[in-house]
């Protein structure tokens, strides 16, 4: 299992690509990627929490939606500023997220995605039952992040706290608690005769995904300008995992390509209704079936194949590169 | 006294796997734990390391009292252990399956100091040229050995081994209990726990044997296999 | 009063009983494969509706329909498990239990969006078995709950004795225990795990068709009754087909009366939905591994 994350190079083409999009773009597809990264910076931290650390949680959604109406709350109830509010929406999901790690760390594989699972609905359920405070299914709404109706800033603020939860997570996973995140998930118990406390770590796993997820949700919540409780149902949650299970769930940045990848897809298919769910669901199928590492890293290592012969007598470093991505499929 | 166990009892629902157990082991000693199938012995390892908590009694590490904590905790205070079948960080390489331990023990200085000591055991146990390799590409008798090596980065006061030559071949056999002869000769207190029958006398000074959960033999190796108890254990019911 | 909360109880009883057919589809699905199938809400949506156009299209009875939808969902859950499960039992997945719970996933995704398109959102209710009610002193109980409830116990009991009575079913007992060992024995762990999640969808399926005529049918039907089925198989033990049934009348009952106590009507109705999920979040806490079962078993 080895931890390549792609060649200095592919980032920056990837980044300059993205920051030059917007004059591109009309208003619509703007709109889209801009949405896209708020699903970019859940997938990642899923993929990180469920694909890394073992934890398969059903709950992520339910941190994004607790930051958003924190912060929406605090912004129209008590006119704190959005931007505090964001903040206090991601302490917020910290906690919430800290407490469920703690309560889940008796629980293995399946009875914790069903114990989450629960928690989800439950946590959906008294969004929409407790309405005075909520304003339930009619949606809460909420400020803007910015003045003014364009979706420019929104754009490229979403871009960089989805690189800046990336960068936060990989300097993390570098770090020995990518180690021991590993090693828990590999062999718990081997893990702990090996000294390390697989306690704290899974719930500083939950607390630092569910910060990142509580980011998210704080961000969409004043991008979008309203909150419901569809952030946190089931179809949504399956629409993150679908997100990483596509770009790959051991890999954050393919998890986050993979996000921007179904969704661009979701809504490329929106005429079609529900059977992009259909098609959606087929495709997680299949990606699981014959590439269980994702469609990036398979996609990669293909480019990487024709790459080398189409540029073999070529530079050296590039094909470097693109083996050190392709270890990636390894 | 390195270790000292008193009294320890472990029930599962009606059955006691361990039953009033006590044990007194001094510093470099190496002693071989035996018995027949379920008599307790993996219980007993699993008690002396923290992967279980007793119902009763207290174990003494170093004379600190370790009753009721975390295994993690016992690893740290220099108890390591092996698992009959081997528990590797399978997809994880050789390398990193060694620094893990290191790191947790949080007393080197960085990655590099502890890929460093990780080597110096790799190099010792004769594995060192497959560092890189991923933890579930070696064979059997090389993940014994590796798992062994893991124990031995978190600086062993004591290294709790439950079967390590289950399963071995060999060829791999003498490597292994070659190594166990320099860790003792090198100063290590070691409780080994086996079926092998003659490659554990062969190597320890000290027998003990359980049966149904009870210790029921302590002593020097050819005294306690001609025990009218430990015969009966090994033929009888 | 009491005749309310004796009128609540009964019709919890009946849909206890069909509780109990979903959650045992369930855990034996978990029982012999190891895998919690997170799809089992839409196989018992699907059973729903196979039900009302095995009615509307081939013109069968209504009893008969439950059984015609068994077999389909039967069908439907034996091309499941061939496509994507199979895989599961080779050593080609590296994280299995991972898995198994995309891919299940993934299943309810699909069914219950495709039958958003194929049947429309809007509930459709088939006919009854049976029209009327009896009565009984001051309560009433329609002929259809009876014929729900009584179809549902037999159901029960045909599958218990299945399980214990015929080949079959100790053949996948044994391959529930030790795929192999049972391969020793010359049981085709394969075919076994095919029947058991056939079996498992089949009993989902029935269950979909037997609740139809009174809940009426909708493409999202199977989303709390999962839940619901969850929790009475971590309650009742997972791979335990009699804790299973108990488990499942009693949160039929209990869930019944629970009803009638809480005493903000709008809430009530919302938190009723929450009920099945605190109580497994309960139950999960206090014992990780259900109250009755094995403790969870790897895949082998």
């Amino acid at each position: 299992m080895k931890r390549h994350w792609a060649s200095p190079m592919a980032w920056a083409v990837t980044v300059v690509v993205a920051l030059t999009l917007p004059p591109v773009l009309n208003s619509y597809w703007l709109h889209v990627l801009s949405t896209s990264w708020y699903y970019a910076i859940l997938a990642s931290s899923w993929a990180l929490l469920a694909g890394y650390a073992g934890q398969f949680s059903f709950a992520h959604m339910a941190f994004a939606a607790l930051a958003g109406y924190t912060s929406g709350l605090l912004a129209v109830d008590l006119h704190v500023p959005v931007a505090l509010g964001m903040l206090c929406g991601i302490a917020a999901a910290a906690l919430v997220g800290g407490a469920i790690g703690w309560l889940c760390l008796r629980l293995r594989g399946p009875y914790l995605s069903l114990f989450t699972l629960a928690f989800a609905l439950i946590f959906q359920l008294i969004i929409i039952a407790e309405y005075q405070f909520t304003r339930g299914s009619l949606g809460l709404s909420v400020p803007g992040l910015f003045a003014g109706s364009s979706d420019v800033p929104y754009y490229y603020t979403g871009f960089s706290l989805l690189l800046a939860s990336l960068a936060v997570m990989r300097a993390l996973l570098r770090s020995r608690v990518g180690i021991f995140l590993r090693a828990t998930r590999e062999d718990e118990d081997a893990a702990e005769a090996s000294g390390i406390d697989t306690s704290f770590y899974k719930i500083l796993v939950f607390t630092v995904t569910s910060a990142i997820a509580g980011l998210a949700g704080g961000f969409y919540g004043h991008f979008v300008g309203i909150l419901t409780p569809n952030l946190v149902t089931i179809p949504e949650m399956g629409l993150v995992v679908a997100m990483a299970v596509v770009g790959g769930v051991e890999s954050l940045p393919g998890a986050a390509i993979g996000a921007v990848f179904v969704y661009v897809l979701s809504e490329v298919l929106r005429d079609t209704g529900q059977m992009r769910f259909v098609v959606l669901g087929l495709i997680i199928m299949l990606t699981q079936r014959f590439a269980q590492n994702g469609l990036l890293v398979l996609t990669v290592s293909g480019l990487g194949r024709i790459a080398r012969r189409a540029l073999a007598p070529a530079a050296a470093e590039a094909s470097s590169a693109v083996t050190d991505v392709e270890k990636m499929a390894g | 006294m390195l270790v000292r166990a008193e009294s320890l009892t472990k029930r599962f629902g009606g059955i006691r796997a361990v039953d009033d157990v006590s044990l007194e082991v001094e510093k470099g000693e190496l002693i071989g734990l035996i018995g027949p199938n379920g008599s307790g012995k993996t219980t007993l390892i699993n008690l002396m390391s923290g992967a279980l908590a007793p119902d009763h009694g207290a174990i003494r590490v170093d004379g600190v009292s370790m009753g009721g904590k975390a295994a993690h905790v016992f690893a740290r205070h220099g108890v390591g252990r092996t698992f009959q079948i081997p528990r590797l960080f399978r997809r994880m390489t050789v390398l990193e399956n060694l620094i893990a331990p290191a790191l947790a023990l949080n007393r080197t200085r960085g990655r590099a100091d502890a890929e460093r000591r990780a080597l110096d055991v790799l190099t010792f146990l004769r594995l060192a040229h497959l560092a890189r390799s991923e933890a579930r590409a070696l064979s059997g008798g090389q993940q014994k050995l590796l798992e062994l090596g893991r124990a031995l980065m978190l600086e062993p006061r004591v290294l709790l081994l439950d079967e390590p030559f289950a399963g071995v071949h060999p060829k791999l056999l003498s490597d292994l209990v070659e190594r166990i002869e320099e860790l003792s000769r090198a100063g290590y207190t070691i409780i080994l726990v086996d079926h092998n029958l003659d490659a554990v006398r062969g190597l320890v000074r000290r027998l003990v044997v359980m049966a149904r959960g009870r210790q029921i033999a302590d002593g020097v190796p050819d005294e306690v296999l001609r025990h009218a108890d430990v015969i009966e254990a090994y033929t009888g019911a | 009063m009491t005749e309310y909360f004796l009128l609540q109880a009964l019709n919890g009883l009946v849909t206890g009983l069909i509780y109990a057919l979903i959650a045992a589809g369930l855990t034996i699905i978990f029982s012999v494969l190891k895998i919690v199938n997170f799809g089992h809400g839409a196989l018992y949506m699907m059973g729903g509706y196979a039900g009302y156009y095995a009615i509307h299209l081939l013109g069968v009875p209504p009893v008969i329909a439950v059984f015609v939808a068994m077999a389909a969902v039967y069908v439907l859950g034996i091309v499941f498990e061939f496509l994507m499960l199979r895989p599961l039992y080779s050593n080609k997945i590296d994280r299995k239990d991972e898995y198994a719970i995309i891919v299940t996933f993934a299943l309810f995704m699909v069914l219950e969006n495709a039958a958003i398109v194929a049947f429309g959102p809007f509930n459709k209710r088939p006919p009854s078995f049976a029209e009327g009610a009896v009565h009984v002193g001051t309560l009433t109980i329609t002929y259809d709950r009876l014929a729900a409830a009584g179809m549902a116990a037999l159901l029960l009991i045909g599958i218990s004795l299945f399980m214990q009575r015929t080949s079959i079913g100790q053949a996948l007992d044994a391959v529930s225990q030790s795929r192999d060992s049972a391969a020793i024995i010359g049981i085709d762990a394969k075919r076994m795990y095919a029947v058991a999640f056939g079996l498992g969808a089949a009993l989902a399926g029935g269950a979909g068709a037997l609740i139809a005529p009174i809940f009426s049918l909708s493409p999202t039907m199977g989303d709390l009754p999962s839940v619901q089925a969850y929790v009475i198989v971590v309650l009742g033990g997972m791979g335990s087909v009699p804790g299973s049934i108990v488990g499942g009348i009693l949160l039929g009952i209990v869930e019944g009366l629970g009803i009638g106590f809480y005493p903000d009507p709008n809430r009530a109705l919302v938190y009723s939905n929450a009920f099945g999920a605190l109580l497994l979040i309960i139950t999960l806490l206090v014992r990780p591994t259900g109250l009755f079962g094995r403790a969870h078993l790897r895949m082998e």
